[in-house]
């Protein structure tokens, strides 16, 4: 009997969980892409780049109406052509179809990391037809350079204007509504209640939007963005001690001290520290790689590639191999890839629409969160049983090979079985398990199959009935299925 | 609220609405949504007859000088030239208070003496961030840092411990209350809730053979949670034949779209299928009135109390098992602002309903004078904790009240009967 081919596993564990950390989840290209390079360090050098990536940018073209201006998006959604709904969707589902098709991975995926941080609800009235340009404009080119840089897009932004009613703040009346959750979610956090003495009041929170008064956003007119200094709170404030002069008319340059003076705050590189050793470490990561990538911070001067060096290098890392569970959005996005899904389109009824569905039905329609603090990063609390019967029920209609999908291509049985004839049963399942997880099968996986298939583990499929395209298709649908609904699975 | 400034915010639930138009997008952004707890007891389907508290949250900071209207104070009428509601209008004024008239549906209910009007109401400090307050509400155990909440300790006390502890419908997300040790679930109903081919004579028993043995490790919260999920697979069936049901006895949930109609219809399926449910919550959004508080308040309340009179016409004899309490992270101002709204304030009211409850208005009244004020705004006479305790106590002899609010210091207002 021949030898299997791609029973065995193309990357090292170590590299692995690199891999599922920092991507939307593993597939055979990917594997490739990384064995192109000296080590899995290396291909995330490389992927700090940030290199041309025309697949990913390819979705946005399925989008038409993302194209629109933000006046043109408001007039469709006064007329009621297209509401702001509408863009919304429209919004969820690129940005799902860019997470599957990305060669950029970890781009990606700190593109994700920071629009949750800096999180702008999809679809919200005062903020919508400026949504695509806040991620492609302030978060995206900022994703892998510094955290003042993209603090200092995302706050100014017209989108974040809008949602947190900065356009209403001004010189004559104060809006505090982006001047704290400047503090509170994305900088230095909101005190400790039973703190003695809090490190910000009341009073900061004011002086904190007085510094932002200025910008100015004609929100349910037009929504065109500018800067007019006489809406701009002009005099000396004082926000945790620091003061600030603001003596010119035009605060601009007053507000980006301040935003820089933040971003720098020891508070500041805690908290960021904190959320992304939550994200990529775990959900109760150790103290000791929260301080090390905050010290990072502080020392590169906010540098987000050196503090992911940092989190990668240090031990707890590599402790807290699969202590993260997938969210409902990832795991759909894993699931996609793990069964190599190509999408080449996004209309009506295509599997951009269905998987973006999914995504709801298991729990997390994207970027829905409500509040401005963002879907949790604490991943076990997407655990619930509710989700996990969707989420196995939502891999076993994905994992089969049968079935045509709209606008999107999947690999036919016969490119997913080995060419080798007889089959060992064993061997099929270790094959399938590596193309679509880069791990061989468990035990527990391989007996799970044995019950699904009713036949014993030793069996080897050698009859030319067993051979023949649908029933060969139904063995790879059930095999498929409990590599998908292993626990191992879902995590990452 | 100072003329300077402009306390307005998000309105989040305006947010969700839109939100909601997206079909298919809508997982996470109900406005009504509810979480169940304790929902199935460990004695599978034998029908139960335990008592079941609903906590009705609603989001956002409800206006309870608006619901429950201080008449007789003029500082009431001065603060709010435009949006006060008219003393002539008021439902069952008594001296003091009377309701607004959206809460006409219910006059039933109060007439029978089966809902108490509690004001003065809230949290021992003031907080008026949506989030923090709302946590702080929910976790209700202010001197520890652990995030496990009271809804959750509740759950604890009792005997079953079963895998069903808590389920909310319609967000994968537990709020805070939920959170903790006890196991809970989440979904947006009671339907699709099988393993695959769960239907399937021959291939749905694998399936769950296949699964059990891959989720065997209880030491993990993936293991814990995949056989959770795979009692949830028994149980739900059950309770989906009875939703399928649609409402009894001629209970009509108005308006038809109503979100938390769907909600409650739900959650009085769940009762009725007698699995065994403890403590429901529902969530209703759309509260945080910054602007026309008026017609704003008066569709909600109105909403509120079509769909609580729905819900104890649809349960039917298991009505005398039920009772609900309404929650709010704050009250509003006093004074209203510049758009007819009223911004983010401090004491509110609270209001319970159906079993066990004494009717009428009950207050440690502070008055709205000015020297009673905090900040400017209504003051807290009674922590809503202690609102909470009277019903546990009266309805759940087996919870702890100390476990599950520690370090109150208890007072009762006497709106529960003992049990």
């Amino acid at each position: 009997m021949a030898t299997v081919p791609g029973t065995q596993p193309l990357l090292p564990e170590s590299a692995q969980q690199v891999v599922r950390r920092f991507t939307f989840g593993y597939n055979s290209r990917l594997a490739a892409q990384v064995l192109r390079h000296r080590d899995v360090y290396a291909w995330l050098e490389d992927q700090f780049q940030v290199n041309p990536d025309p697949d990913a940018n390819a979705t946005l073209n399925w989008f038409p109406r993302l194209g629109d201006s933000p006046a043109t998006a408001w007039s469709m959604a006064q007329s009621g052509k297209y509401g702001g709904w509408q863009y919304g969707n429209d919004f969820a589902m690129y940005s799902v179809a860019r997470r599957v098709a990305a060669t950029n991975q970890v781009h990606e995926m700190m593109v994700d990391f920071w629009s949750n941080l800096l999180h702008i609800p999809v679809g919200e009235d005062s903020s919508f037809p400026w949504r695509l340009d806040y991620d492609a404009k302030a978060i995206r080119p900022n994703a892998l350079t510094s955290y003042k840089q993209l603090l200092n897009a995302a706050v100014v932004h017209p989108a974040m204007s809008g949602f947190l009613t900065n356009y209403r703040n001004t010189a004559q009346k104060i809006n505090e509504n982006l001047g704290r959750e400047l503090l509170e979610l994305y900088t230095v956090g909101r005190p400790d209640p039973k703190a003695a003495q809090p490190h910000y009041s009341e009073d900061d929170v004011k002086n904190s939007a007085r510094l932002l008064t200025g910008f100015t956003v004609k929100v349910f007119d037009g929504f065109a963005a500018g800067y007019d200094p006489k809406l701009h709170y002009v005099g000396p404030v004082t926000i945790m001690g620091q003061t600030f002069t603001n003596s010119a008319a035009d605060g601009r340059a007053e507000l980006t001290r301040y935003l820089n003076w933040l971003a720098v705050h020891p508070r500041t590189a805690k908290r960021i520290a904190a959320r992304l050793c939550a994200r990529f470490v775990s959900d109760d990561a150790p103290q000791s790689v929260i301080d090390a990538v905050a010290q990072t911070y502080l020392d590169s001067d906010t540098d987000i590639k050196s503090c992911l060096r940092t989190l990668i290098a240090h031990p707890a890392f590599k402790a807290s191999a699969m202590q993260k569970a997938r969210t409902p959005i990832e795991d759909v996005i894993a699931a996609e890839r793990a069964c190599d899904i190509t999408h080449t389109g996004a209309g009506s009824d295509s599997r951009v629409e269905n998987i973006a569905w999914f995504c709801s039905w298991t729990g997390q329609a994207p970027f829905s969160w409500p509040r401005p603090d963002g879907f949790p990063e604490k991943s076990d609390t997407y655990l619930s049983p509710a989700r996990m019967l969707r989420s196995w029920t939502h891999h076993t209609w994905t994992a089969g090979p049968n079935g045509q999908l709209k606008q999107a291509e999947r690999p036919t049985s016969r490119e997913l079985s080995p060419p080798v004839w007889p089959l060992p049963l064993a061997d099929l399942i270790h094959h399938q398990a590596v193309m679509m997880t880069g791990r061989r099968a468990t035990d527990d996986v391989v007996s799970a199959v044995a019950t699904l298939v009713d036949k014993k583990i030793s069996h080897v499929f050698k009859y030319d009935w067993e051979k023949k395209n649908d029933h060969m298709a139904w063995m790879l649908t059930l095999i498929r299925t409990a590599i998908l609904n292993a626990p191992e699975a879902m995590l990452r | 609220m100072s003329d300077l400034h402009d306390d307005s915010c998000v309105d989040y639930g305006l947010t969700r609405r839109n939100l909601l138009r997206s079909a298919g997008l809508v997982g996470m952004a109900g406005v009504a949504t509810s979480m169940f707890g304790q929902v199935l007891t460990s004695t599978a389907f034998g029908a139960t007859n335990e008592n079941i508290l609903v906590v009705l949250s609603l989001r956002g900071g409800a206006d309870g000088l608006s619901m429950l209207v201080p008449h007789a104070e003029s500082a009431y009428y001065a603060a709010r030239p435009n949006v006060a509601v008219a003393k002539n209008t008021l439902l069952a004024p008594d001296n003091t208070f009377g309701l607004h008239p959206a809460f006409a549906p219910l006059a039933d209910l109060w007439t029978a003496g089966k809902m108490a009007a509690i004001h003065a109401v809230g949290m021992p400090v003031p907080n008026r961030s949506h989030f923090e307050a709302m946590e702080l509400l929910e976790d209700a155990d202010a001197g520890s840092a652990e995030r496990v909440g009271w809804l959750n300790r509740m759950i604890g006390c009792f005997a079953s411990n079963d895998v069903f502890d808590g389920v909310q419908v319609g967000t994968t997300v537990m709020p805070t209350s939920l959170i903790g040790p006890e196991p809970s679930f989440a979904t947006s109903d009671f339907e699709s809730l099988s393993v695959p081919w769960g239907d399937n004579a021959e291939i749905g028993p694998k399936v769950r053979t296949a699964l059990a043995s891959m989720y065997k490790d209880a030491g993990s919260v993936i293991g814990r949670t995949g056989q959770d999920a795979l009692v949830l697979d028994k149980r739900a069936g059950a309770i989906a034949a009875i939703e399928k049901q649609g409402p009894q006895n001629g209970a009509k949930y108005e308006p038809s779209y109503s979100e938390l109609g769907q909600a409650l219809a739900s959650s009085a399926a769940l009762i009725k299928s007698g699995v065994g449910v403890r403590a429901i919550a529902v969530d209703f959004g759309g509260w945080d009135h910054h602007v026309d508080v008026s017609w704003r308040i008066a569709s909600q309340i109105k909403e509120m109390a079509n769909c609580l009179k729905a819900f104890f016409q649809d349960l039917g004899p298991h009505a005398s098992r039920v009772t609900v309490v309404t929650l709010s992270e704050f009250g509003r101002r006093l004074e209203q602002n510049g758009a007819a709204g009223v911004d983010h304030g401090y004491g509110n009211a609270v209001f319970a309903f159906g079993a066990g409850v004494k009717g009428g208005y009950y207050a440690n009244w502070p008055t709205l004078s000015g020297s009673n004020l905090r900040d400017g705004d209504l003051n807290v006479t009674t922590d809503y904790r202690n609102v909470l305790s009277e019903i546990l106590e009266a309805r759940f002899p087996s919870v702890g009240v100390g476990t599950v609010f520690p370090g109150l210091t208890r007072n009762n207002l006497g709106f529960m009967s003992p049990y």
